[in-house]
C-alpha cells in the first residue's frame, strides 16, 4: 500500500481535469432534458432520474478509480461495492416507477386494464424483481448458496404473484360488470338484483369461497377450520337471502303494475267496480298483491328458492353452533351436543323402562288370572 | 269515480272517521285486561311426559254416554276449540249432551327431540285412549281428531281398531300430495333432515312464517287495518287478542316425530299409499271399519280439501259421511256458523252411532264426584289449565 504525499500530489495534478468532467456530465445530462423537452416528446419517469443517476454513478466510479486507496479496506473495491448497492436501488427504483407508470396509464385511460393485462404486468415484475434479489444475494452470499437467490428471486415470488391473480381475477370480472351496469344505466330491478347475487356467488367461490374452504392446520386448525366453515355458510346463506327477496321484490314489481293497469281500466272504462273511498283503494291494493304473491309462492322456481333459504340457513346455524361449541369448550357448562347425548339416553331409557312396565304388567294379570308365567 | 277519488276532499271525511277510531281505540287497548282462554271447566285426569289428558266438566244431561276423546294437532294449542265461552266448539258439544275428554300435547322443549310419531301414536294417544277406557268401562270409545290430529286418529284407529267405536276427522290432511295447498307444495323442497339435525326441536315461530305466508297481505296487514274499524268495541278487540294469541302461542314440534311427518307423510304420501308404518307396523287404512265423519273446510288454506276428501276412499268402514263445512281453517271452529250447525252435526252424528254400546261403569257426573272424593282424601287439586 503507498503512503505518503504522491497520491495527493497526483490527484491534485489532475483536479481540474476531474472538474471538467463533472462539468461536462452535468451539461450532457441537462442538455438530454432540454431536447426532450424542444422536440415535445413524453419523459419516461423511469428513464430520467435512472439515466442521469447512472450517468453520475459512471462518472464517479471513474473518478474513484483514479484515486489510490489511501488505507486498506477503503478505496474503489469499496466504492465499486457502494455503487453496486447504488445500482440496486436504482434498480429497484425503475421497477417501482414502471409498475406505477403502467397504474397510471390506467387511471389516466391509455390503457385498458384487465385480468391479462395485470397477468403480465405481474410476470414482469417478478422477472424485474427476480434480477433485483439475485443483485442482493450475489453480494451477500457465497457461491455454494446462490441457490437460494434463485428461489427466493424466481419462483416463489412468480407463484404468489400468480396466486394473487387468482384471487383477485374474478372480482375484477365483477367489478367489470357493476361497471357497465352502471355505465348503462340499468335500473335495478329484483331480477337483476338476483343476477348480481348470482356474480358475485361466482366471484366469491372462485375466490374467498376457495380460500375458506382450504384445510387449517397447526395448533388453532379446529377452532379456524370451523369458523372458516362458520363464514363460508354465511356468505352462502346471505346469497339465498338476497335471492329470495329478489324474487319477493320481483313478485311486488309485477303487483304494482296490475295495480296501476286496473287503476287505469277504471279511469279509461268508468265500468265495472269503482273506487268510492280510500279504503276501496287499499282493498284494491293488498288483494291485488296477496293475489301475485300467491301465484309467485306456488311456482316450482319459488318453492325451491325456499326450500334453498332452510337449507343454507340451516346450514349456517349448524357451523355456528359447531363454532360457539369449540370455543366454548372450556367453559364450565354442557354444551348442546352434550345435552343432545344426554336427552337421548333418557329417551331411549324411558323407552325401556315402559316396554319393561307393559311387560310386567301382562306378566302380573297372567299371575292373577292363573296363568302360568314361565 | 276515479277523479274524484283522487280529490283530496274526497277522503277527508274518511280520514277523519278513522282517527276517530283510532284515538278511541288507544283507550281501549290501554284499558283491555289480561284475555282469558279456555272457560269451560275441566280436569286433568291423566298425564305422562309433557301430555295431559283432561275431562270436561260434564254438562246436565249426557245423551251418548260413551266418551269422545278430542286429539289435536302438534301445532297451535287445543283451545281452538274453547276460545271463549260464546265460541267454543267444545261448550257447545257438552250442551249436546257428549262426555269429552281431550288431549294436550305441552310445549315440547330440546329434552323432547328425540321423541317420535311412534311415540305420540303407540304411546301417549294409546295410553290416552286406554285411561279412558279404564276409567269409563267403555271398551270402545269415540276418537275425534283435529287437522294433524286427524291423521294422527286416522293412524290410530288402524292400528287399533278393536278400541273405537266411532271415528270423526276435522280438516285432516290425508292425501299429502295435492298441490292445492302450498304448504304441500314447499314441503316437497324441504331438506327437513337438516331443520333437524340442526335445530333439534322446530321452534313454532318457524312454523308461523310458513302459515303467515299462505295468505301475506291478509294476515300480515289487512287483519290489523280490519281492526281499526272495530278498535272502539272492548269486547270485538278483546275477541281479536284471544286469537291472537291462539295464532302465536305456538308450541316448538318434537324434531323426530316432525322429520317422520314431513319425510313420510308430506313427502312421500305413504299413508295414501299404505306404506306408513308406526313402530314396525304398517298403517293400512283399510283396516278402519268403524262409521266415520270426515269433515272438510271448503275454503281451507292450510290443509285444501282435496287433502281430506280422499280419506271416505281409502277406509274399509260402510258407514262413513264427508261432511262439507263452508269456511276456512279457523272459522270451523270459531265462527258463528260452527257454532250453529257443525257441532249440533257432530253430537247428531255420534248420538245416532252411541247407542250400540252399552254402559257398563259410573257415569260422567260420578266419575267426576269420585274423583273429588279422591282429591279431597290426598289433598290434591284439580288443574283447570292447560299449561305447564
Amino acid at each position: 500500500m503507498e503512503t505518503g504525499s504522491t497520491p495527493w500530489l497526483e490527484i491534485w495534478k489532475r483536479w481540474p481535469e476531474m472538474q471538467a468532467d463533472a462539468f461536462r456530465n452535468w451539461v450532457k445530462g441537462w442538455s438530454q432534458i432540454a431536447d426532450w423537452g424542444k422536440k415535445g416528446e413524453k419523459v419516461a419517469m423511469e428513464a430520467l432520474p435512472e439515466d442521469l443517476y447512472n450517468q453520475w454513478i459512471s462518472y464517479m466510479k471513474d473518478l474513484m478509480e483514479k484515486f489510490p486507496p489511501p488505507l486498506e479496506g477503503l478505496g474503489p473495491e469499496t466504492f465499486l461495492k457502494m455503487f453496486s448497492s447504488a445500482d440496486i436501488y436504482m434498480q429497484l427504483f425503475a421497477w417501482w416507477m414502471n409498475l406505477f407508470q403502467r397504474f397510471q396509464d390506467v387511471v389516466s385511460g391509455e390503457e385498458t386494464m384487465g385480468p391479462e393485462v395485470y397477468e403480465k404486468l405481474f410476470q414482469e415484475w417478478s422477472r424485474g424483481y427476480e434480477e433485483i434479489i439475485k443483485k442482493i444475494f450475489a453480494v451477500a452470499f457465497p457461491q455454494s448458496w446462490q441457490w437460494i437467490a434463485e428461489i427466493y428471486s424466481g419462483e416463489i415470488p412468480r407463484m404468489e404473484a400468480e396466486a394473487v391473480m387468482r384471487f383477485w381475477e374474478p372480482w375484477w370480472e365483477f367489478s367489470q360488470s357493476m361497471l357497465k351496469r352502471w355505465q348503462k344505466g340499468e335500473r335495478m330491478t329484483p331480477e337483476q338484483v338476483a343476477g348480481i347475487s348470482e356474480e358475485w356467488k361466482r366471484a366469491y367461490e372462485r375466490s374467498v369461497g376457495r380460500m375458506l374452504r382450504v384445510p387449517a392446520m397447526g395448533y388453532y386448525r379446529e377452532a379456524v377450520e370451523k369458523f372458516d366453515r362458520l363464514l363460508d355458510s354465511l356468505m352462502e346463506f346471505n346469497l339465498v337471502v338476497v335471492d329470495f327477496y329478489a324474487s319477493l321484490g320481483s313478485a311486488g314489481d309485477v303487483a304494482i303494475k296490475k295495480l296501476q293497469e286496473r287503476l287505469a281500466e277504471m279511469q279509461t272504462s268508468g265500468e265495472g267496480e269503482q273506487l268510492k273511498s280510500f279504503r276501496d283503494l287499499y282493498r284494491l291494493w293488498w288483494q291485488t298483491n296477496e293475489d301475485v304473491y300467491v301465484e309467485t309462492f306456488r311456482t316450482e322456481e319459488f318453492s325451491r328458492l325456499l326450500g334453498q333459504l332452510v337449507e343454507k340457513g340451516m346450514e349456517f346455524r349448524s357451523s355456528l353452533q359447531t363454532f360457539i361449541e369449540e370455543i366454548a369448550k372450556d367453559l364450565p357448562f354442557p354444551n348442546r351436543s352434550e345435552m343432545n347425548h344426554l336427552y337421548k339416553t333418557i329417551h331411549e331409557l324411558k323407552r325401556e323402562v315402559r316396554r319393561q312396565k307393559k311387560e310386567l304388567e301382562k306378566l302380573l294379570a297372567r299371575q292373577e288370572s292363573g296363568e302360568g308365567v314361565g | 269515480m276515479l277523479r274524484e277519488f283522487m280529490d283530496p276532499g274526497f277522503f277527508i271525511g274518511e280520514l277523519e272517521d278513522i282517527t276517530r277510531k283510532v284515538v278511541k281505540g288507544m283507550e281501549t287497548l290501554t284499558t283491555l285486561s289480561d284475555i282469558d282462554v279456555e272457560p269451560t271447566p275441566k280436569e286433568l285426569v291423566f298425564e305422562e311426559d309433557k301430555m295431559r289428558l283432561y275431562h270436561y266438566l260434564p254438562g246436565k244431561k249426557i245423551i251418548c254416554p260413551v266418551p269422545i276423546l278430542i286429539c289435536y294437532a302438534l301445532v297451535n294449542r287445543q283451545y281452538m276449540m274453547d276460545l271463549q265461552s260464546d265460541r267454543s266448539l267444545i261448550r257447545n258439544l257438552l250442551g249436546q249432551g257428549l262426555d269429552i275428554y281431550i288431549i294436550d300435547w305441552g310445549y315440547p322443549d330440546h329434552g323432547d327431540r328425540y321423541v317420535t310419531l311412534e311415540d305420540y301414536i303407540d304411546v301417549y294417544l294409546n295410553d290416552a285412549v286406554d285411561y279412558v277406557r279404564k276409567e269409563t268401562g267403555h271398551d270402545r270409545i269415540n276418537l275425534l281428531g283435529v287437522c294433524q290430529g286427524g291423521t294422527f286418529v286416522t293412524i290410530y284407529t288402524a292400528l287399533y281398531p278393536e278400541k273405537i267405536l266411532n271415528l270423526i276427522t276435522m280438516v285432516a290432511p290425508i292425501d299429502f300430495h295435492t298441490t292445492d295447498g302450498l304448504l304441500n307444495v314447499w314441503s316437497q323442497y324441504l331438506d327437513v333432515d337438516k331443520m333437524v339435525d340442526a335445530m333439534g326441536i322446530i321452534p313454532g315461530e318457524f312454523l308461523n312464517v310458513a302459515f303467515l305466508m299462505l295468505k301475506p297481505f291478509q294476515l300480515m296487514v289487512d287483519k290489523y287495518v280490519g281492526l281499526m274499524d272495530n278498535l272502539d268495541d272492548p269486547a270485538t278487540v278483546a275477541n281479536f287478542v284471544r286469537m291472537e294469541k291462539w295464532i302465536f302461542d305456538s308450541p316448538a314440534q318434537a324434531g323426530e316425530a316432525y322429520r317422520k311427518f314431513i319425510k313420510d307423510l308430506y313427502q312421500e304420501n305413504k299413508l295414501v299409499k299404505g306404506e306408513l308404518e308406526i313402530g314396525g307396523r304398517r298403517v293400512n287404512l283399510k283396516n278402519i271399519t268403524v262409521p266415520l265423519l270426515n269433515i272438510y273446510a271448503t275454503e281451507d288454506h292450510l290443509v285444501p280439501p282435496a287433502s281430506t276428501i280422499p280419506l271416505n276412499d281409502l277406509v274399509g268402514s260402510e258407514d262413513k259421511t264427508l261432511y262439507s263445512f263452508p269456511g276456512g281453517h279457523i272459522g270451523i271452529y270459531v265462527s258463528s256458523k260452527s257454532q250453529k250447525e257443525l257441532a249440533p252435526k257432530v253430537a247428531e252424528w255420534l248420538i245416532e252411532r252411541c247407542s250400540a254400546q252399552p254402559r257398563k261403569k259410573a257415569t260422567p257426573a260420578k266419575r267426576v264426584a269420585k274423583r273429588s272424593a279422591s282429591r279431597a282424601a290426598t289433598g290434591t287439586k284439580a288443574t283447570k289449565s292447560g299449561r305447564a
